[in-house]
């Protein structure tokens, strides 16, 4: 389940810095990274969805689950289920408001933006690879054509 | 002479909040005291009666203002509110008759009032209602010209003399007399009685009224969840002016909460901008919080 977890956060969502610790006193495995290269380091829990919680074992993973020499308040839980989808909620201790409006707005747009450049990204390569076809073609042509033209000069 | 404002003794003295209890839902009555409870007291309840002039719509609710049980055990420990009941005096046939002359009266003044509204219409509207009677009479003078009478040119312009008294007014029936019923209880046929409030009494009670408690003393505005799925709706400021920032939800600090209970708030909390507040009391009787919120990863 880490595995799947840790494989999720690599390669589909993109973290950086993912590496593993584990944590004796709970002995669960978990998982620090930074989701963009400017965000600070998150730690991961990752756990399966039929598990049950209580708020008493939550506050348990915010008070033990931590990296040394470093201060965080809120843990991660990356609740996966057996088909590897996974979901991740933080869980922080106290109230903490939520982001206002104008963040999630202007979030929606960067995400808007890096996919229609990965679009973009992805017919540049497909004109490319076209152009690149179209080229080898031509090229094979041109090799045909001069051993054609040997033949007919002999009468 | 100008008239003096005074206060009944049923108004707000400043004194305590009369909160009446019907059918186990309490109720604040007096609207004085009910702003004074949202302005000065963050206790904002929910207005459940309709609005005398618009009784046909359910967007703005009027007076009586419900309160939540644990709004009233808030208002009882700083002694600013009483609850009471009211219980019915027995109706005796003196009492009856009294209100049948009453009911005379009032009808009587009500068909002078509206003769008298209905005059003062007529009069504003009557080169209009001339007109109505001028185009009509042409109208019929027209078909008999068609039909092949010979009418005079002169006809279509006679003008038409009326008067206010001319134009019927039809009679009020005592049928559709307008009743009044009083907002605040009736003190001529009720008594109020004090009444013993026990709640909170279950672990479920006591724990939400400790979270409803700690949360306003905090200085949020609060009020019923059901709307989320929660039990509270924690709000920075008054209701109206701002939307709510918190979904508070209470468990006990033991309750085991499914992987897939907790994926169900984050979405909700996610998909109205709120945070999911999970309130509880741990083993040493002290309030802890754990808000829960979508990390944004997609």
């Amino acid at each position: 389940m880490t595995f799947k977890v840790y494989m999720d956060m690599c390669e589909d969502k993109g973290w950086w810095n993912v590496k593993c610790h584990a944590c004796k006193q709970l002995s669960v495995v978990f998982l620090s990274g930074h989701a963009s290269r400017n965000k600070p380091r998150d730690l991961v829990l990752p756990v399966s969805v039929g598990d049950s919680f209580s708020q008493e074992t939550l506050h348990k993973y915010l008070h033990t689950i931590k990296l040394e020499g470093y201060q965080s308040d809120s843990v991660i839980l990356a609740l996966s289920a057996d088909d590897g989808s996974t979901v991740y909620f933080k869980v922080t201790e106290g109230l903490v408001l939520p982001e206002p409006p104008e963040m999630t707005d202007w979030k929606k747009y960067r995400r808007e933006e890096r996919l229609n450049l990965q679009r973009q990204h992805v017919t540049l390569q497909r004109q490319q690879y076209t152009e690149y076809q179209q080229k080898q073609q031509q090229q094979h042509k041109q090799q045909q054509a001069p051993e054609h033209s040997l033949h007919t000069d002999v009468p | 002479m100008f008239e003096c404002v005074t206060y009944n003794r049923m108004s707000f003295d400043r004194g305590k909040t009369t909160i009446t209890l019907i059918n186990g839902q309490c109720f604040v009555w007096n609207s004085k005291q009910a702003r004074f409870l949202r302005e000065e007291l963050r206790i904002v309840g929910t207005l459940c009666g309709s609005l005398p002039r618009a009784p046909m719509q359910n967007t703005h609710l009027g007076l009586p203002l419900q309160l939540m049980p644990e709004e009233v055990t808030l208002l009882l420990e700083k002694g600013l509110a009483e609850v009471v009941e009211n219980t019915e005096d027995v109706i005796t046939e003196e009492m009856k008759l009294e209100y049948k002359n009453k009911e005379k009266k009032s009808y009587k003044r009500q068909v002078e009032l509206y003769t008298r509204e209905r005059q003062e219409e007529i009069k504003r509207k009557l080169p209009q209602i001339i007109a109505g009677k001028k185009a009509k009479r042409n109208k019929v003078l027209d078909e008999r010209r068609k039909n092949g009478e010979i009418i005079d040119d002169s006809e279509f312009e006679k003008e038409i003399e009326m008067t206010v008294e001319d134009v019927g007014i039809p009679t009020l029936q005592e049928a559709s007399m307008l009743m009044e019923i009083p907002l605040a209880c009736d003190p001529s046929t009720t008594t109020p009685v004090l009444v013993k409030w026990t709640y909170p009494k279950s672990d479920k009670e006591v724990l939400r009224y400790r979270v409803f408690r700690d949360l306003w003393d905090k200085g949020h505005y609060l009020t019923s969840g059901s709307k989320f799925g929660g039990d509270f709706i924690a709000y920075p400021g008054d209701p109206s002016r701002f939307h709510s920032l918190f979904i508070v939800v209470c468990k006990p600090h033991s309750a085991s909460i499914s992987g897939i209970e907790l994926i169900t708030m984050g979405r909700l909390g996610t998909n109205v901008k709120k945070t999911i507040v999970l309130s509880s009391v741990d083993e040493n009787d002290k309030l802890c919080y754990t808000s829960l919120q979508w990390t944004g990863i997609s």
